[in-house]
């Protein structure tokens, strides 16, 4: 019966690869995955889906690598050559990214649920991880949500990132990934300030409505401390009558991009930024960023797709 | 030829391989073919256009298209000149004649044109370029609640999206206006600081320049020394410092107003109710109208999602459901017409027969197919009319040849040996049959003529399918009968409806035709008469109307036009009403008809309001095939021209559905001077509107629009002023002048100086603006200039150098043909030439094509006359008999102007081609006769006995290639969609006239044989022969 799930799941993320045309896909694990012939690919495949799915169940590495019928010797060798690091440590950070990532996006969560969450036995086991890997606190983790700035959100994320030679994986997909400069018409928002916006709840409740969400956040504002930068959730409207906000005409780098995690996230807003100053394009202050979610993969391992827009001054 | 089919015989083997290469052929070009929605021509003109910003028409005529067409008078190959001159452009528009080659025409036109030295200084250089025709894939419309500028980079970005899609090669932006950089100065601050409009610009141009880099090499190495640079964006130009003094400096930004801004803002789009852009996206020479198509929906798909929801992007006019449509029409048809050819096989031949005549029918197809391969024709409207026309003659040389191996077969034993004697015996008659059925479709083919040359893709595929079939029938059918085993006498049900049907032809045969022969053959003088009288009867009613003709029929199209010209000069606002009055109209009847004639979807579905600006509005509606064939023919046209209503300042309003061929119906009245030819035009526009069926009447002789003359005044001229710098006031200030021009994002970029709308929207302004003098002081241009108005038109046309004014109306051709109209007001031309001395008037527009059409016609048919004749000739033998032969043509013409009366019809041009066509078919019934009587005859047989034997013998092939020809297209005339309208002329006259033709030919032709053969036997004798059979 697992076995038939699993055969399903993977089924449903290899298309994903595939077929979304159009979307770039930054996944360390779907990059690394490609080198590989097809019937080891979905050998993995399985493994990994476990690994996400099972988080909570605090399977170990060894559990995981029967469970897909291969020899953990095997398993741990092509493993460790394939993604630059052990099953181990792959586990321990995917746990830790989990965690954090629910530090920051869930503020209704205790650190306890967090921590069962994620697959540590308890809030002490998640709290030592933390400490060892990072160098902080839970709570540390939290207040950084309100005091500390995007700058040091994304370094603190970027290193839960995929370990790789010099910079990290999520890193040398996003500097790979396609940029274009678009024309985009006066836009209207309905929307308000939303800096607690809980995601995964939004996710639970709205379903595949998700889509129509649009995030933005004053481009001027980003250097500030979270606590002070205005994230307004809203929908697009027809009418300018009815909006809150109204996003100016004009040129936007754009991207289209598919991520699984926050580290992703991260890294596209990044390879969007760096992109800026590559080409020597002036971000506008008097712009906001934005993103939409373009669609989403609700299965536990499942990401989803954003399009990601920077305003830049006519050059 | 006859030894290949004897070695086809002889090896079956060939035959069958020979027959699975050209179906494998055809299969293989078939999935190949290009699909498009008409055929490509060579274009025939090239236009030339030059523009000169600001300039008045009457300026544009007398110094650049007056220079113009002096300058290419001389060349030799131009048919015709005509040419527009209106506010800031001059379109020259040069047909040449059907032997110059264009290619080297514009290049001697370039010539010449670039040896003009005197054109005036701000005009723009010439261009010179063929008037492609281009072939529209689709339109691409992006509309939104939205400012025009708003939606422009959006249709920018779409239309560069589209162009990267491979598959698309083409794309027009129609709504597009150029991007410009608007320096808009403010009038107070220039005479503060005592700066003329000229200076300023001067200033611009010297801050923002390009020019050639230098270069140093130093030791170091070499590098790049630049001084230029364009200030190419709002921020850099407005920090051009405009005075630079020790006490401070001025910029750009503090005196003028810097703004993007768009082209002619006074143009509208809009689509369905709101603004839009167009794209148009053309199919070229080497695309796939479908893979087009596709492509276009796969980029609208990717753009959708980046735009917000109140823009959309919707496809209107897409061509490709209507090719698809005409595709399933076409399977239809040929399926529905090969089932019945199949039918009527099986009843009269021997199934297996049957069958391997029909066999016949997709060989040659596939053929057909692989021919247009290696020839590059397209699948497309007309060669789509080819196939479904060639299906009744294709099997018609089988039938000929499979009925002779049938009749053979109870004279000789071994079924080879009755394939090559029944394939010997038909031999002429079929490939000489099938030569002038060739030779009747060539013309098309060489006739140097538009329209013929658009029919060739139809001729081009008749004749590969009777070649092929006529291989099938020489080569494959013989080998494929001579292995059949003879009937089994065993009678089955098939086998006793088939003996129904035989009994019933032989009885038809026996105790109808031939005593029917026989009395004609006894009374020939009577007979002949009367068929004669039937020939002048057709003729009689088709010249006296009763039977209509029109040589260009009206089609009932999916597009429905309105065109409304407004008064020269009328104010923008009302530009904006007229168009909104005009859509208004055709959404609320799009509403009122849906529920008036329970429509299952609304009618119109898609509305497109444009206007240039100047005036000129025009509104397409798009019409569902539902609408178009549920709704009655010009229902809807009526009710919008009512539903509209008074236009406020309208010149003309013309409501249309259909195409109109080169540039509708229109008379010119040229004269030097102009107003008689106005007077003229307008004492002919009352005329003409006394005529039957004759509406929406107007000529382009408009009053024209106020113009204002500034000259300088005495107190002017004492100050030293010159005309010149009034000049640059009006037309700098007061209409724009070009700084320079940037081309950013791959589109130019005009940087421009201009006042701001609000300060040159009334006289007033004009005169209170200020001149600055030389000293930096100013005073208002009132005090030095004197003001005088005229009127000034706004367009100007010429048509072979001479001034014209056009008169244009559309025809109600249920009512009345153009054709009629024209003639019923020859006598009103030459009254308006009398009182209007030096006013000449003449017909033109569709006119003109009617007159070429019809010339082309004539020397094609006579040539086709001639070919057949001499195909007919060599065969027979004989001079003379080919005559006989061809008597039946006429019959057929007549055959098919019955027709056109039956099916209500007016004979157009496309029934001519139809009648052409039917030539060759008629004839081959004639010819097969002809040659059974010429063996009868020559081997002995008395004259009457020769004449009756030889008719009752081909009794049944002629009756069968004829109903196979009528069933073939029977389909196609019971069809009344959209498509089929074009078709259906040419296939009334083939169905008629073959119909007619064919029962005269078994009764006339014998007719004549009997009066013109020369060595004819005495009458008694032939009666005792007869006698002698019937014994």
């Amino acid at each position: 019966m697992l076995e038939k799930n699993n055969f399903k799941e993977n089924g449903g993320k290899k298309s994903l690869l595939e077929n979304n045309q159009g979307v770039y896909v930054l996944v360390p694990e779907a990059a690394l995955l490609e080198t590989l012939p097809v019937h080891l690919q979905e050998r993995f495949l399985k493994a990994l889906t476990l690994i996400h799915d099972s988080l909570a169940e605090s399977l170990t590495w060894e559990e995981i690598a029967r469970q897909s019928a291969i020899s953990p010797f095997h398993f741990h060798r092509q493993f460790s050559e394939l993604f630059n690091e052990t099953p181990g440590q792959y586990l321990n950070r995917v746990r830790l990214q989990t965690a954090v990532s629910m530090l920051f996006d869930a503020p209704g969560k205790n650190i306890t649920e967090i921590a069962l969450e994620a697959g540590y036995s308890s809030s002490q086991a998640l709290a030592k991880a933390l400490k060892r890997e990072l160098n902080l606190t839970g709570k540390a983790i939290r207040e950084l949500t309100r005091t500390g700035t995007v700058a040091q959100t994304s370094a603190l994320i970027a290193k839960l990132a995929h370990p790789a030679q010099g910079m990290s994986m999520e890193q040398k997909l996003a500097e790979k990934m396609p940029c274009e400069l678009i024309w985009h018409p006066r836009r209207s928002l309905k929307g308000q300030i939303r800096n607690d916006f809980d995601w995964e709840l939004a996710c639970e409740q709205l379903g595949e409505q998700v889509t129509k969400l649009v995030t933005i956040t004053p481009a001027a504002q980003m250097e500030n401390q979270w606590q002070e930068i205005d994230l307004i959730v809203g929908e697009q409207v027809r009418q300018a009558s009815e909006a809150s906000h109204i996003l100016r005409e004009g040129y936007y780098l754009c991207c289209e991009v598919y991520v699984t995690s926050d580290v992703g996230f991260e890294a596209a807003w990044d390879g969007l930024y760096q992109y800026a100053e590559k080409y020597g394009y002036q971000i506008d202050l008097q712009g906001y960023c934005i993103d939409i979610v373009r669609s989403v993969d609700l299965t536990p391992t499942g990401g989803a797709a954003y399009s990601l827009q920077l305003p830049v001054c006519e050059r | 030829m006859k030894w290949l089919t004897k070695w086809f015989l002889d090896n079956p083997v060939g035959a069958n391989l020979l027959m699975l290469a050209i179906i494998v052929g055809g299969v293989l070009s078939a999935g190949r073919l290009r699909v498009e929605s008409f055929p490509q021509i060579e274009p025939s003109s090239l236009i030339i256009s030059a523009a000169y910003p600001g300039g008045t028409a009457r300026q544009i005529d007398d110094s650049i298209t007056q220079r113009i067409e002096e300058a290419i008078s001389g060349l030799s190959g131009i048919k015709q000149v005509t040419s527009e001159s209106t506010e800031g452009m001059a379109t020259v528009r040069v047909r040449k004649t059907s032997k110059r080659d264009l290619n080297r025409l514009i290049e001697d036109v370039r010539n010449r044109i670039n040896s003009i030295d005197a054109f005036p200084e701000q005009a723009e250089r010439p261009q010179v370029y063929r008037d492609e025709f281009s072939n529209l894939a689709a339109f691409v419309i992006v509309s939104g609640d939205r400012l025009d500028s708003e939606l422009q980079p959006v249709a920018r970005q779409v239309e560069l999206a589209l162009k990267k899609h491979p598959e698309i090669s083409s794309v027009a932006n129609w709504g597009a206006n150029a991007p410009l950089l608007v320096i808009e100065p403010d009038q107070a601050q220039l005479r503060n600081y005592g700066l003329s409009l000229a200076e300023l610009a001067a200033r611009i141009e010297q801050m923002s320049l390009q020019t050639r880099s230098g270069e140093i090499k130093s030791q170091r190495g070499r590098m790049i020394l630049r001084g230029d640079g364009y200030a190419d964006n709002l921020q850099r130009l407005g920090q051009i410092e405009v005075i630079a003094s020790p006490s401070g400096s001025i910029k750009l930004s503090d005196v003028a107003s810097i703004s993007r801004q768009y082209e002619a803002s006074d143009s509208i789009v809009r689509n369905n109710g709101q603004t839009a852009i167009a794209l148009l996206v053309s199919t070229s020479k080497q695309d796939n109208l479908l893979d087009v198509s596709r492509a276009v929906q796969e980029v609208l798909e990717k753009e959708r999602a980046r735009l917000p929801d109140d823009i959309s992007l919707s496809v209107m006019a897409d061509m490709a459901p209507y090719i698809k449509d005409q595709l399933n029409r076409l399977g239809d048809n040929a399926w529905q017409g090969l089932l019945i050819i199949l039918v009527l096989l099986g009843l009269f031949l021997d199934l297996k027969l049957a069958f391997w005549v029909a066999v016949g029918i997709p060989v040659a197809l596939c053929g057909t197919f692989a021919a247009m391969g290696v020839m590059n024709y397209s699948l497309n409207d007309i060669t789509l009319f080819g196939f479904i026309l060639v299906l009744g003659i294709l099997v018609d040389d089988a039938v000929v040849v499979g009925e002779s191996i049938h009749s053979a077969r109870s004279r000789y034993k071994k079924p080879a040996d009755a394939a090559w004697y029944g394939v010997k015996s038909v031999s002429v008659a079929t490939v000489f049959g099938v030569l002038t059925t060739i030779a009747a479709f060539s013309p098309m083919l060489w006739i140097d003529n538009e329209l013929a040359k658009l029919l060739a893709g139809f001729s081009a595929v008749v004749i590969f399918a009777l070649l092929f079939s006529l291989i099938e029938s020489k080569f494959i059918l013989p080998a494929h009968l001579a292995a059949v085993k003879p009937k089994s006498t065993k009678a089955g049900r098939i086998e006793k409806v088939q003996a129904k049907a035989q009994a019933g032809l032989t009885w038809f045969n026996l105790s109808v035709y031939e005593p029917l022969l026989r009395q004609v053959l006894r009374n020939k003088g009577a007979s002949f008469i009367t068929f004669f009288a039937l020939v002048v009867l057709a003729y009689g009613l088709w010249s006296k109307g009763v039977i209509r003709s029109a040589v260009f029929p009206d089609i009932p199209g999916r597009y429905i036009t309105a065109k409304v010209n407004l008064q020269d000069g009328a104010p923008p606002a009302l530009q904006a009403k007229a168009a909104a009055q005009l859509e208004k109209a055709a959404l609320s009847l799009d509403s009122d008809l849906k529920l008036d004639h329970q429509l299952d979807e609304n009618p119109i579905s898609n509305l497109l309001v444009w206007s240039d600006g100047e005036g000129e509005i025009e509104a397409t509606a798009e019409l569902t095939s539902e609408a178009l064939t549920k709704l009655p023919n010009n229902l809807l046209l009526n009710k919008w021209k009512v539903l509209s209503g008074d236009i406020e300042g309208v010149y003309s309003a013309r409501f249309s559905a259909g195409e109109e061929l080169g540039g509708g119906l229109s008379i010119t009245l040229s004269s030097d001077d102009r107003k008689l030819a106005i007077l003229a035009a307008q004492s002919l526009t009352a005329r003409i509107e006394a005529v039957a069926g004759v509406n929406d009447v107007y000529h382009d002789g408009q009053g024209g629009m106020l113009q204002i003359r500034l000259k300088l005044n005495e107190f002017g001229t004492q100050l030293g002023l010159t005309q010149s710098g009034i000049a640059q006031i009006a037309g700098g200030a007061f209409g724009q002048r070009e700084v320079h021009r940037l081309l950013q994002r791959g589109q130019e970029t005009k940087v421009i100086i201009r006042y701001s709308r609000d300060k040159k929207s009334s006289v007033q302004q004009l005169l209170n603006s200020p001149f600055i003098l030389s000293s930096g002081k100013s005073i208002l241009l009132a005090d030095v200039v004197k003001v005088s108005y005229e009127q000034e038109p706004e367009q100007l046309y010429r048509r072979n150098r001479e001034q014209v004014v056009n008169l244009y109306w559309r025809q109600d051709r249920d009512i009345q043909s153009p054709e009629m109209t024209l003639e019923q007001l020859a006598h009103d031309f030459v009254e308006l030439e009398r009182t209007y001395p030096g006013v000449s008037i003449k017909a033109a527009g569709e006119f003109d094509e009617i007159g070429e059409v019809q010339s082309g016609f004539k020397s094609a048919m006579i040539l086709t006359l001639l070919l057949i004749y001499a195909l007919l000739a060599i065969p027979l033998k004989s001079y003379w008999q080919p005559f006989i032969i061809m008597s039946v043509i006429p019959f057929g013409f007549a055959g098919a102007i019955f027709g056109h009366g039956v099916m209500n019809m007016p004979i157009s041009i496309l029934s001519m081609f139809g009648m052409m066509a039917m030539t060759g078919i008629v004839i081959n019934d004639s010819l097969v006769l002809i040659t059974r009587f010429n063996d009868y005859h020559r081997s002995g047989m008395p004259l009457n006995e020769a004449l009756i034997k030889a008719g009752k013998n081909r009794l049944r092939a002629i009756f069968l290639t004829t109903v196979t020809t009528v069933c073939g297209l029977l389909p196609l005339l019971s069809d009344s969609s959209e498509q089929a309208q074009y078709l259906k002329p040419a296939a009334v006259s083939l169905v008629f006239g073959e119909l007619f033709a064919t029962s005269v030919t078994l009764l006339l032709i014998p007719l004549l044989l009997g009066v013109f053969c020369r060595d004819k036997l005495p009458l008694e004798q032939g009666e005792e022969h007869e006698k002698l059979s019937a014994v």
